[in-house]
């Protein structure tokens, strides 16, 4: 054991076989899968759900990604969703009572090209006109964040400038699943790893 | 939709909602639907510790690329997707090679970690780069999908989002552009180039 493992979530498996029936059968234990069995359990009183996974929690993309959590995007849509996502991961350690080793570090998206540049630029405006913090920075402030940058890119890619999205983030992916699916507040909904969703058969979901 | 199949036998269920990721298109093809999404590898490695500390998040989407150091000290390295779709989860020494090419051109100090391990996920990639979420068509069929690249800091909105979709009937405002229907009413989210990866 160690400090790491210490301060992990421990999730309650279910005993026994899943019943018959759940009011809300979730395929997949990955992130999306355990996150919305958490919102049901915890702001809409819905428990009686069944998380099926073939593999072991987070063994798909959940646990294989480079844990980045960012709103930097280019259209109305998609930056208002993810900031709401970047502020619910700020507060997520809080409401689970889990670490998740959430740290805010700063995004900086390097542009090598005039081109590039511009898409930064109407990037940081798109984003502050949507609720993201995303300013545009010089390479000399570059320099001072990331002093081991080369500011040439090795005579290849020179460094014009970035985007610097001030509350880009990481946390570490399998405490995120963990902490959603040990769930303190919503114990009653089930998680049944030992279910192989991959084996459905021809007639495989039944359409009702 | 009344229920799923499964090793443990039939589960009957109010509303299923798919929340499988690489391999979404063969389990909604159970249901008899056809999702705009195609499956790319994506590779990630890690390279021994960093001792001195690196704060930021540092990327370059041109080079489609990025870096940052995990909690353990190690630097963390990622890319585009492959061009090739594929369920394969094998690393590549093509994809390797190439992010270290570029990386060290910008972070010249990584040329002296070295590579510790590396992996690859295969990420299910809607067809302008945006998730889908919501109705499928299919009475009692939800979906949560086309997260690609991008789905590990939507945790949390598209859990909240799915919840109130299945609890109420009805999309909340910030995930109802995502429908699968935007396809058919061309109201697509053309977004690849905040993707940070092609």
């Amino acid at each position: 054991m160690s400090a790491y493992t210490d301060t992990l979530s421990t999730i309650r498996w279910p005993d026994g076989p899943p019943k018959k029936s759940y009011d809300v059968v979730i395929v997949g234990g990955g992130g999306h899968g355990l996150s919305t069995a958490y919102y049901l359990a915890t702001r809409h009183g819905i428990t009686t759900v069944a998380v099926l996974e073939a593999d072991y929690i987070a063994s798909g993309n959940t646990g294989r990604n480079t844990t980045i959590i960012r709103a930097n995007y280019g259209i109305p849509e998609a930056i208002r969703f993810y900031q709401h996502s970047l502020e619910l991961y700020q507060g997520l350690e809080e409401e689970t009572g889990a670490e998740i080793l959430h740290q805010t570090k700063g995004i900086f998206w390097v542009a090598h090209t005039e081109t590039a540049m511009r898409t930064e630029r109407a990037r940081a405006q798109m984003n502050t006109a949507c609720g993201a913090k995303t300013f545009m920075v010089t390479p000399a402030e570059i320099k001072e964040l990331v002093p081991q940058v080369d500011l040439t890119g090795g005579g290849r890619y020179p460094v014009l400038g970035a985007s610097h999205h001030v509350e880009g983030a990481t946390a570490r992916h399998d405490r995120v699943a963990y902490a959603l699916a040990s769930a303190r507040r919503s114990a009653a909904w089930r998680s049944t790893s030992t279910l192989a969703s991959q084996a459905c058969s021809e007639t495989g979901m039944a359409a009702g | 939709m009344t229920g799923v199949q499964t090793a443990a036998g039939a589960i009957e269920a109010g509303i299923v909602l798919s929340a499988v990721g690489g391999r979404v298109s063969a389990m909604a093809a159970h249901a008899g639907v056809r999702l705009p999404v195609r499956t790319h590898p994506l590779h990630a490695f890690v390279t021994d510790d960093y001792a001195q500390g690196f704060g930021p998040i540092f990327a370059s989407t041109e080079l489609s690329c990025y870096v940052s150091q995990t909690e353990r000290g190690q630097m963390l390295i990622g890319a585009e997707f492959d061009s090739q779709p594929s369920y394969s989860r094998q690393s590549s020494f093509a994809a390797l090679r190439s992010y270290s090419y570029k990386m060290t051109r910008l972070l010249p100090f990584l040329r002296d970690l070295r590579i510790l391990r590396t992996w690859a996920g295969i990420c299910d990639i809607s067809a302008d780069f945006s998730p889908i979420m919501g109705a499928t068509g299919v009475d009692g069929f939800v979906i949560t999908t086309g997260w690609g690249t991008w789905g590990f800091k939507a945790i949390p909105a598209g859990g909240e989002g799915m919840a109130e979709l299945i609890a109420t009937g009805r999309p909340p405002a910030l995930i109802a552009p995502f429908s699968l229907d935007r396809f058919r009413l061309d109201h697509v989210l053309a977004d690849q180039g905040s993707a940070g990866t092609r």
